[in-house]
């Protein structure tokens, strides 16, 4: 495999702790290695391409930035999107998080920095090296849109929909217009075009049932008065105000987040218009009241428009994120199948093996993680590359007596946390975090395989934080309880072998929540200290 | 001797018991008339069974036990050097065994327990001598001491498999590990198992004597009964189920999947209520019963988190 790795000094901030240069002249077995002063330049970004196309690369590791810049960040994104344009497979650019994780938390340690930052770019290149190239699929996008909630803001979205040349339905759970009279006399024209056009359904005392699919191309099942109804849309916008009752009905089938009033959050975990974790579901947020009409309006708008930029796409590409079954040791137990929390999991009767059905799974690692065979493995972060990486983090130096710390980050919130960490880092010598402690960047708290901990246990490591979202929050909904009940029973049973079980720390985090990760890790460290003395 | 030269030549095989029960080698007795069929193809040259005290160079070796003592260690070096195909007969060959839950512990603590605590030991003392071998540091399967060549688990394996694999080495086809979990041979029938619902299977978890029926048709883990299946490799034709009893897993952890217990861990964590399990069931005894000396399970009076086969 043709392996590349670009390092980024980010214009000192990272050279200054972790030494960029020197750790490049050990990786010269790789078929290229270079050094930027950053990663954003058009010049630099040109050569990475180049480098890429010229010696036909199979693999690229990045390291410098947070994984998530690459993956939600526009720049970070159109960077990858050029990358992967030049035939690098998705599943093989790599991220090692060499700022916030090491250069900025650590800024006091500048040797054991560049210790951490030599296992991180380890860990990377053993990814690059176990990920199996994830296929697409592409996707036709429909040009139709469910709008939830015969709200006003749902009718205005509905008719900047219809005039942008979406279909629309339309569905509310009771059996009336939800909008107050005086909106709905405003809204005359429109409420008779609605029930009018044949571009646009109604339904009243209705519900969703079921839905499947990718953004660009769900299929919902609706239950309404006149029995169920299948329909396709592209996209899915909820206008249900503050209607705690029905979020909750929602919220299980679309995967909403809330927050502790109730209220609909979006992926930033602010009540503001925006993005739910499935991107193509989106939610207009409320005021509802007559004086911020205006202003409501220009949240309709933005919602409206996130969600057509994103379907007038022709063409969307999925990739599938679960691997196919393992026929010669699936024998159909059905494990996965209760595992699964989006209902992706089936059985082939007829061959006797269980299926997945990619249009629902979230490829959370959920039920990789369940299955007693092993039959399944998760294609972004496969078992051999976690085990590998497990092995390669233990091999950080306790040279100043702290404990060794393996974290399990997941990527929707510790990972995140973690960044957050780096960039609120104590300016303090000895007011972060140990440079001991090792991130690892995860899929979902269901990914967390018990063997992982036994084998972190057994590389060395004297505790393991598992850094996963809050209860209610996790974006596979179950993930964080099903690691929680898998960690309940590893617990009752280290405890039986006179193992600590407070060697294991869950720390439940949002995204942002950066100095109480620090001050979590820190003291976890402290606890171990004293855990090892006894 | 003019009937010897129209035969084909016999393979010839050694077998021995290492740290074991002979349970194996009862197996292979349990042939019965089928010994005779087999006895034509094979000649025992070197064997419990048999009265040879020289191990001779051989085609086969069958060996039945794990490794604990330096005893065992020489047996099985020299059947190693003198064998062409080396063959790991049962689970405690293959894995570890029951034999292998003395890894739990310190030899001294095993021996102190087994020779002087037991309740009827009257003034008891750890037996010791130039003539006793002493016990290794672990127990450890087969094929963490030597190469193997093929495996047949089981504890014991059943007859008929012990006969296959001999017919299979005899024609040159040694027998494939088996690959999927029990519930492939298993004909118990799963209704909530296969509905995509996320709750529990049954909201207690019994053993088997607490209930008042065991539905013979139904699965297990269905009726709130632990059982090792899922996490178990094929290869007994799910004989336990058949005779109305949970699997216990004594034919190892499955292909792929080397770490049972934590397997067993994940996988009944989704199936039936912690809270239950734990109360109710020993998992590091079930989950570990017959494969704790290939787990990453740690010991821990030895060494604080770290468990090191030496």
């Amino acid at each position: 495999m043709r392996k590349g790795l670009f390092l980024t000094r980010h214009h000192g901030e990272i050279s200054n702790v972790v030494n960029v240069d020197g750790l490049a002249n050990e990786y010269s077995d790789l078929t290229v290695v270079r050094v930027y002063d950053h990663f954003f330049g058009k010049a630099e970004q040109r050569d990475m391409l180049k480098l890429v196309k010229e010696h036909q690369l199979d693999a690229v590791v990045l390291a410098g930035h947070s994984a998530n810049l690459f993956e939600t960040g526009k720049e970070g994104k159109s960077f990858v999107n050029a990358l992967k344009f030049q035939g690098v497979n998705q599943n093989r650019i790599v991220f090692t998080n060499l700022y916030e994780q090491v250069a900025l938390i650590h800024s006091d340690q500048p040797g054991n920095s560049t210790q951490k930052a030599r296992l991180l770019i380890n860990t990377a290149l053993a990814k690059a090296q176990y990920c199996h190239k994830v296929d697409t699929v592409a996707v036709h996008s429909k040009r139709a849109v469910l709008v939830l909630g015969t709200t006003w803001t749902g009718l205005a979205a509905a008719g900047e929909l219809l005039a942008k040349n979406y279909a629309v339905y339309m569905i509310d759970n009771q059996n009336s217009w939800r909008t107050g009279k005086q909106e709905k006399e405003s809204y005359t024209p429109l409420v008779e075009m609605l029930e009018a056009d044949n571009h646009a359904e109604l339904f009243f005392e209705s519900g969703i049932v079921d839905i499947s699919g990718w953004y660009g191309d769900y299929d919902v099942v609706l239950k309404t008065p006149q029995g169920n109804r299948e329909i396709s849309v592209g996209g899915i916008l909820l206008c249900v105000e503050n209607n705690i009752e029905w979020i909750v009905q929602l919220q299980p089938i679309l995967r909403l987040d809330t927050d502790k009033d109730g209220f609909l959050v979006n992926i930033d975990g602010k009540r503001s218009t925006g993005r739910t974790k499935d991107p193509g579901i989106l939610f207009v947020a409320s005021v509802n009241s007559d004086e911020q009409l205006a202003s409501d309006k220009a949240e309709v708008r933005k919602a409206v428009l996130s969600l057509t930029a994103l379907l007038d796409k022709s063409q969307i590409n999925h990739p599938v994120l679960v691997s196919e079954v393992d026929e010669s040791v699936c024998s159909a137990c059905g494990t996965c199948i209760k595992t699964c929390a989006f209902s992706a999991s089936g059985i082939d009767t007829k061959r006797k093996i269980s299926i997945i059905d990619p249009k629902r799974c979230k490829g959370c690692g959920n039920c990789v993680t369940s299955c007693p065979t092993s039959a399944r493995d998760l294609v972004t972060f496969p078992s051999r590359y976690v085990n590998r990486a497990i092995e390669i983090l233990s091999q950080g130096a306790s040279a100043n007596g702290e404990p060794k710390v393996l974290a399990f980050l997941c990527k929707n919130s510790g990972y995140l946390a973690a960044d957050a960490a780096g960039a609120y880092a104590n300016p303090l010598s000895g007011g972060n975090y140990s440079p001991n402690v090792m991130p690892l960047r995860i899929e979902c708290g269901g990914n967390i395989d018990t063997v992982y901990i036994l084998k972190a246990l057994k590389e060395g490591f004297d505790g393991i934080a598992f850094v996963v979202c809050k209860d209610n929050h996790c974006h596979n909904l179950v993930g964080n309880t099903d690691m929680e009940r898998r960690i309940g029973l590893l617990r009752a049973v280290l405890r039986s072998r006179r193992i600590d079980d407070n060697r294991m720390r869950i720390i439940h985090t949002y995204g942002n929540e950066g100095k109480r990760l620090n001050s979590e890790l820190k003291a976890f460290s402290e606890e171990l200290k004293q855990i090892n003395r006894q | 001797m003019k009937e010897e030269k129209q035969m084909p030549a016999k393979v010839s095989v050694a077998t021995t018991w290492l740290q074991g029960c002979a349970g194996c080698h009862m197996s292979l007795l349990d042939m019965h008339q089928h010994l005779i069929g087999i006895m034509d193809m094979i000649d025992i040259k070197y064997s419990p069974l048999v009265d040879i005290k020289e191990i001779p160079e051989v085609d086969v070796a069958l060996v039945e036990g794990a490794v604990a003592n330096e005893e065992n260690e020489r047996i099985l070096k020299i059947l190693r050097e003198k064998s062409k195909t080396l063959v790991a007969l049962g689970t405690c060959a293959c894995t570890g065994g029951i034999t292998g839950f003395r890894n739990l512990t310190t030899r001294e603590k095993a021996l102190t327990c087994g020779y002087i605590d037991t309740p009827t030991t009257v003034d008891g003392m750890v037996p010791s001598g130039p003539e006793l071998p002493k016990l290794n540091k672990d127990v450890l399967a087969l094929h963490q001491v030597v190469p193997v060549d093929c495996y047949v688990s089981g504890c014991p394996p059943l007859a008929t498999r012990i006969q296959d694999a001999i017919i299979g080495i005899v024609n040159g086809n040694p027998p494939e590990e088996k690959t999927h979990n029990l519930c492939e041979a298993c004909e118990r029938t799963k209704e909530k198992m296969l509905i995509a619902h996320r709750d529990f299977l049954i909201d207690e978890v019994v053993s088997v004597h607490e209930l008042d029926t065991i539905d013979p048709q139904k699965c297990f883990l269905e009726q709130g009964v632990c059982c090792m299946g899922p996490a178990t490799r094929e290869g007994c034709g799910a004989l336990c189920p058949k005779a109305n009893m949970p699997c216990r897993g004594c034919q190892g952890p499955p292909h792929g999947a080397p770490e049972q217990g934590a397997k067993l861990i994940n996988c009944l964590s989704s199936l039936l209520p912690a809270g239950g399990l734990m109360f109710h069931e020993d998992i590091e005894g079930m989950g570990y019963c017959f494969s704790m000396p290939v787990s990453l399970y740690p010991h821990t009076e030895k060494d604080k988190g770290a468990g090191s086969h030496e």
